[in-house]
């Protein structure tokens, strides 16, 4: 496969992407609609906070959920935009068949194709996160301390979404089309309760904690909240293990990771093609 | 009405309009139990989070009973957005508006029987999420009056439906537009409405604008009913509430006849009736 | 009598502001343009046009889905844009290729959602379903989801769904589009059937293929870029070319040179390709006498006959004769399969 097809291919998918995602309106319009979006879901966990706090102000608590929302929205948000992104070819556009037949990497689209919505995800994060460091004196990357991390934690971020998002990609070739929104949607649920995004670890019953504590995802989000804040007086599960060691633990679950979807993804596309579920219509 | 006709052949009409869009709604749940199963465990499992959140913040069980409440009745916000107003967008795409807009029907017998098979299911959703996340978080309720709680339900239902019908004939013209503001709706809706904290904590003059969903009214009132002789939560009295409530149905029910009829004469005369945009 | 469909000058444009253009004005085009029909009860009317020529647009309007630009158009004597009410319970549409309806109901139920519209009492409507579906040869499969059924047969739904009120006003766009051979055969006979069953039935059929105009309606109108541009029975209408026989003649040319035809009387040239060295000529003809002028130029300019047919013109050629242009560009324009008279 050449660099060079790939680079068209990734192209042009995220072009589409960026069509079908935003030329419903003015540029100035999807701006302000990818900042009303980020806000206020920011304004709801600010207010969840003030009308707890009058008794118990937390303000280490208020840093980790705030925080947590907002790298929830690029995590979370990023995800379940890709995960649906080959329903939404197969069966509301009806294209798929016409890619896949098409003598391009199938996986490059896809990574093209959910493009803007990743894109989208990360713009509300930062959205979120600039937001606070202005107007709520939130300490994000304080004199800059942990910008080296963030970026390389992003990136991995990006890592996860895509390999997680193959992983259900995949599976959502052999289902019907209100199976993977529900599906998409479960995993987000799951993620959204389990991975610490909006309280520690430490409230999460045993069985719970412990699974929790072995998701790549709760560790970026650890790591990402390392990276970002100051050390903060909250047992979020990972206290007393360094940061290196933390992105060691995370590197190895994403190789799993990615080494699981790449499998899982190129198994069900083969039984994918001999069932014929890449042409079928399950919308009606 | 067709000309003609008497009053009680067009209600019966109507009526039969109105059991079979309900039908379709109520068949597709029963046939579709997986769409149940999800329907109930995600909606716990988002509130479950919050629930958990509320937990490491020491929160009472007043609070926790807000957020409970909040948090099952997020359903029928989303089923009026997407169920009501976002739906005669995929009617549209499936090819059934046409056929309802060439019908001798009131379209405001589609949308009743829309709403109330999109009720039916989503209660069902609403009761089940509520039971369960206060077993789990073992949050106690206590309801003072139940013909209240029942008035101010069902006033909320019918008045948030109205909007909701309101938003399918705007929708109806918007088109692909419509569905990325159906997005929008979500987060301002869920923050100016309360449904994870008390509406009273914006100030009364926030709270007061966001009064015009019914749903802000609503939960209001029922926290009132439900988590009875709490007095610190409270925006307005459940009785100013239930008569707000009955003008918002009022005003709604009216609002969406008359945006209906609008709407269509200008989607006849720019001729976006049928215009399928996936 | 009231006409079944009367229109009096009617037009629709749409404008459409050009995406990614910079320029901010809007383009208009012309759906339709002055449109004048009349449309007796009891006719099966047909309405024959390329794509995007304005059929399906007329029939938006008229089935009150869409209000004119300009113009009137009544349907059962009733006003669409004062009493469109009036009109629907009247009237019913199937468009082909469609496949509406809830993919979790079965085809019975479907179509019972669909009598209730029109306040069919439940006997009643179940009766005239289980007619219907056994019309369209899915009594077996009456108790199916519609998802589970085929594109096909979720098309023939479709077509049962607009016979289920007993419309006294029919619009069938085109109904037979994308069927196979032997179900597009069964519509058109059920179509004929229909019309017999009951008098002052109408039907306002459009379509693209030749021969299901031909042979199935009473009358047919041609329409292209909007504009209805003759109106006449199938056979008056080919009375209004200018020739009673087709010719299409196939030759390779020597050296270059090419016969011309201008100066034949009673010779009308209405095609001329060229393709690899050979060129196809299609000719209509007032008499068989001007083949021998044909011969005689081909002669002249020595070039080598390759092939040379003889036909009766059809409902193509009329088209074309009047429009200078092809009704459909391909192959397909042609139905699966030529009805049995």
């Amino acid at each position: 496969m050449a660099l060079k097809e790939i680079l068209r291919t990734f192209k042009s998918a995220l072009w589409l992407s960026w069509e079908v995602e935003t030329n419903w309106t003015s540029p100035f319009l999807y701006f302000l609609y990818s900042v009303i979006r980020p806000l206020f879901s920011m304004l709801i966990v600010i207010f969840i906070y003030k009308v707890l706090a009058y008794r118990n102000p937390n303000e280490d608590l208020f840093q980790f959920l705030y925080v947590g929302s907002a790298l929830g929205l690029f995590m979370l948000g990023g995800l379940g935009g890709l995960s649906t992104i080959l329903q939404d070819d197969r069966e509301h556009y009806a294209t798929l068949k016409y890619v896949y037949m098409a003598p391009m990497p199938f996986f490059v689209y896809l990574a093209g194709r959910s493009g803007t919505k990743v894109i989208t995800s990360a713009f509300y994060m930062a959205v979120a996160l600039i937001a606070g460091r202005l107007f709520l004196n939130i300490p994000i990357l304080q004199g800059g301390k942990g910008i080296c991390l963030f970026l390389l934690v992003f990136v991995l971020g990006l890592c996860i979404i895509y390999a997680a998002g193959f992983l259900l990609v995949g599976i959502s070739m052999l289902t019907a089309l209100h199976h993977s929104f529900f599906m998409s949607e479960a995993v987000n649920s799951i993620l959204y309760l389990l991975c610490g995004v909006i309280f520690p670890l430490s409230m999460l019953p045993g069985v719970l904690k412990k699974f929790a504590q072995i998701l790549p995802f709760t560790h970026w989000l650890e790591l990402a909240r390392r990276a970002l804040l100051p050390p903060l007086s909250l047992d979020n599960g990972f206290t007393g293990i360094s940061t290196p060691l933390l992105l060691l633990i995370f590197m190895t679950g994403l190789a799993v990771l990615s080494l699981t979807a790449w499998g899982t993804f190129h198994y069900i596309e083969g039984r994918a093609r001999r069932k014929g579920l890449l042409d079928i219509t399950t919308a009606h | 009405m067709i000309e003609g006709e008497g009053f009680w052949k067009f209600l019966e009409r109507q009526i039969r309009v109105i059991i079979a869009r309900a039908y379709v709604r109520v068949v597709g749940m029963n046939r579709e139990p997986s769409w149940m199963l999800f329907d109930v465990s995600l909606p716990v499992l988002y509130l479950a989070a919050y629930l958990f959140l509320y937990k490491s913040m020491n929160a009472d069980e007043t609070f926790m009973g807000c957020l409970v409440l909040g948090g099952s009745m997020v359903g029928f916000w989303m089923n009026v957005l997407w169920g009501m107003a976002g739906q005669f967008y995929w009617e549209k795409e499936m090819g059934n508006l046409q056929i309802f807009f060439l019908s001798p029907i009131s379209r405001m017998s589609i949308l009743i029987g829309m709403a109330l098979g999109g009720m039916y299911s989503t209660i069902i959703r609403t009761l089940v999420t509520f039971f369960l996340a206060s077993w789990l978080f073992h949050v106690p309720f206590h309801v003072t009056n139940i013909w209240t709680l029942l008035a101010v339900f069902f006033l909320t239902l019918t008045a948030l439906y109205g909007l909701g019908m309101i938003g399918s004939s705007v929708f109806m013209l918007w088109g692909r537009k419509g569905l990325f503001l159906t997005e929008l709706l979500h987060e301002p809706v869920f923050f100016l409405s309360g449904f994870y904290f008390p509406v009273r904590i914006l100030g009364f003059v926030v709270a007061g604008i966001a009064s015009v969903l019914p749903i802000t009214l609503g939960l209001d009132g029922m926290r009132q009913v439900i988590y009875g002789g709490v007095t610190n939560i409270i925006f307005l009295p459940v009785g100013t509430e239930i008569l707000l409530l009955g003008i918002l149905t009022v005003l709604y029910g009216i609002g969406a006849c008359y945006f209906l009829n609008v709407m269509e004469k200008r989607a006849k005369q720019d001729g976006r009736i049928l215009t399928r945009w996936l | 009598m009231t006409p079944a469909v009367l229109t009096g000058d009617l037009g629709r444009t749409f404008t459409a502001k050009p995406f990614g253009s910079k320029s901010h004005k809007p383009v208009t085009v012309t759906a339709l343009s002055h449109v004048n029909l009349e449309i007796p009860p009891g006719e099966l009317f047909g309405l024959l046009g390329p794509n995007g020529a304005g059929k399906t647009t007329l029939i938006r309007i008229l089935s009150t889905l869409l209000l004119p630009s300009y113009g009137k158009a009544f349907v059962g004597g009733y006003d669409i844009e004062t009493h469109p009410q009036k009109i629907r319970s009247l009237i019913n549409m199937v468009s082909g290729g469609e496949t509406s309806g809830y993919g979790m109901l079965t085809a019975r139920e479907s179509l019972w959602l669909f009598t209730q519209f029109y306040g069919i009492p439940y006997n009643e409507a179940f009766k005239r379903i289980d007619y219907l579906l056994k019309v369209v040869g899915l009594e077996d499969r009456a108790n199916v989801k519609l998802h589970d059924l085929s594109t096909g047969m979720r098309q023939k739904v479709n077509f049962a769904r607009g016979f289920l009120n007993n419309p006294s006003v029919l619009f069938l766009d085109e109904p037979t589009l994308g069927l196979d051979v032997h179900i597009a055969r069964g519509v058109r006979t059920f179509i004929k059937e229909w019309m017999k069953e009951e008098e002052g039935r109408t039907i306002l059929l459009t379509t693209h293929y030749l021969q299901e105009a031909e042979q199935l309606c009473d009358r047919v109108a041609i329409i292209s870029d909007g504009k209805i541009i003759a109106c006449d029975t199938p056979d008056g209408l080919k009375k209004l070319i200018p020739g009673r026989i087709r010719l299409e003649l196939v030759i390779q040319p020597v050296n270059g040179r090419t016969p011309s035809w201008n100066d034949i009387t009673g010779l009308n040239l209405i095609e001329e390709k060229e393709a690899d060295n050979e060129i196809l000529f299609r000719f209509l003809l007032n008499d068989e006498g001007i083949v021998h002028h044909i011969m005689n130029r081909l002669v002249n300019s020595e070039a080598r006959i390759l092939s040379l047919k003889k036909h009766e013109p059809d409902l193509e050629d009329v088209f074309v004769a009047i429009t200078g242009k092809k009704l459909c560009d391909d192959e397909t324009a042609e139905p699966p399969e030529i009805p049995e008279q």
